[in-house]
């Protein structure tokens, strides 16, 4: 197990107050929080923060975390010998029945000692501890004697797929580990493959709820939910807006001023698409129905950008030919200009 | 190790359901609705069906107040839900504006 120092990520005195901590631990979540935040780390920090506000606010999870000693931060370590009875009997007197609740031994010997340590992360095994005095202390309410029911964790995962893949749907998996208990009420980290369809016609940012496919309730408590939030990678031609695609199409100046027939590409393979005689810059052409499939049914449309580009080096024909046009030409695109210093003068 | 294979499909909520993902009580869900900052379709409770956006809100909020411990009444609750979605809102808006506009390919 690796060590963490909650103190200093709170940035208070192994001695504060429980008002310190608290105090503390508002400060650093209203600058971390991700809901809040701008800062693009701030979900990581949070967690940690959140981590240690967690366990040192509560004064028997404190009392058992400055047990384990002082150690450097990321060091693995080992709690002394005995800690987990301490935990247990001492410290957690209320905690038994529900610590028991969780299916024979609770954080039974067994639990803690050798190999249990090292998949068992030191925010788990506070949080674990937590829940099951909180169940505890609900428990007594309830009559002795009583399981205790709690219900399971919710996850939250991104599913990144490609622009094809939305279009056609896929086939992900989800490489998930959930923390369940044993037999003996020991707590694992249980690799989970799961496999999900995503129907055709999924958006960028689409969030969906699988009911009760997140982590194990406890003692029949409810399951947790699996929420699924559908990011899709850039795509080096299309963006997409709902189910709308956007193009941008470059086309040379005397395209744009002649007219002009120019393959685009779609999703399904390129379109023949005409470009009328005098199209401007930034003019939207609409391909009805090239965008990404509707869920049940219908497409979206796929917009196609005319952006013109002009060339940036010429040989001595192109600047002598450009050269004439120059002359020629009695267009002037800022024609407004003129007419708008007269009006203001 | 299990393998499960499920598919995900744009879900819709009960209000027993959206109660226990936003983890309020019915009767805070009952006057959110009245006050009309959120909008589920159907006209009895029972028919009630909250959308996906209307999930993903009350999450946002539930855990900004179960992180913050926060304790907000229905007013406050209210004031949350809309600042949240004025905030998806514009994040929509400037995802919107970057996708319509042409692309600097310099």
């Amino acid at each position: 197990m690796k060590f963490k120092d909650y103190y200093e990520i709170l940035g208070v005195s192994r001695e504060a107050t429980a008002d310190e901590i608290k105090k503390a631990f508002k400060k650093l979540a209203h600058k971390y929080h991700p809901d809040i935040s701008k800062d693009p780390d701030g979900e990581e920090k949070f967690k940690e923060v959140n981590e240690a506000y967690k366990t040192l606010k509560d004064p028997e999870l404190r009392k058992a975390y400055d047990q384990l000693g002082r150690h450097n931060p990321g060091e693995q370590f080992r709690p002394p010998p005995g800690w987990e009875q301490y935990a247990q009997g001492g410290g957690f007197s209320g905690a038994h029945g529900g610590a028991s609740g969780f299916g024979g031994g609770g954080f039974g010997a067994g639990g803690f000692e050798g190999a249990g340590f090292e998949d068992v992360d030191l925010s788990e095994l506070f949080a674990q501890m937590g829940r099951g005095r909180a169940h505890a202390g609900r428990g007594a309410h309830q009559g002795a004697g009583q399981q205790f029911k709690a219900p399971g964790q919710d996850f939250e995962v991104t599913a990144h797929i490609s622009l094809d893949e939305a279009a056609k749907g896929t086939m992900i998996e989800l490489n998930l580990e959930m923390p369940e208990y044993d037999a003996q009420g020991r707590l694992h980290r249980v690799p989970q493959v799961f496999k999900a369809r995503i129907p055709k016609g999924a958006t960028d940012g689409q969030k969906m709820r699988l009911p009760g496919k997140g982590g194990k309730g406890f003692n029949g408590g409810p399951n947790g939910d699996l929420y699924l939030n559908i990011a899709l990678h850039p795509h080096p031609l299309f963006r997409a807006d709902g189910h709308d695609l956007f193009l941008d199409l470059p086309v040379t100046p005397w395209e744009a001023a002649l007219g002009a027939e120019i393959d685009v590409p779609t999703l399904d393979g390129a379109v023949r698409m005409k470009i009328s005689a005098g199209t401007p810059a930034g003019r939207k052409l609409r391909l009805g129905g090239r965008g990404l499939p509707k869920p049940k049914e219908g497409q979206g449309d796929l917009y196609v950008i005319v952006q013109v580009a002009t060339p940036t080096e010429l040989n001595d024909a192109e600047k002598a030919l450009y050269q004439q046009l120059a002359e020629a030409s009695t267009f002037n695109p800022r024609g407004h200009f003129v007419a708008e210093a007269h009006r203001a003068s | 190790m299990t393998e499960q294979i499920t598919t995900f499909e744009a879900s819709w909520l009960s209000v027993t359901e959206f109660t226990q993902v936003a983890g309020l009580s019915q009767g805070d869900v009952v006057e959110l609705v009245e006050v009309g900052v959120l909008k589920p379709a159907g006209r009895s409770i029972n028919d009630w069906a909250f959308d996906s956006e209307a999930m993903n809100l009350a999450r946002r909020l539930r855990r900004i107040r179960e992180d913050l411990e926060l304790n907000l009444d229905v007013h406050a609750l209210t004031l949350g839900f809309r600042l949240l979605e004025r905030i998806n809102e514009l994040e929509t808006a400037l995802n919107r504006a970057n996708i319509h506009q042409l692309q600097d390919r310099t």
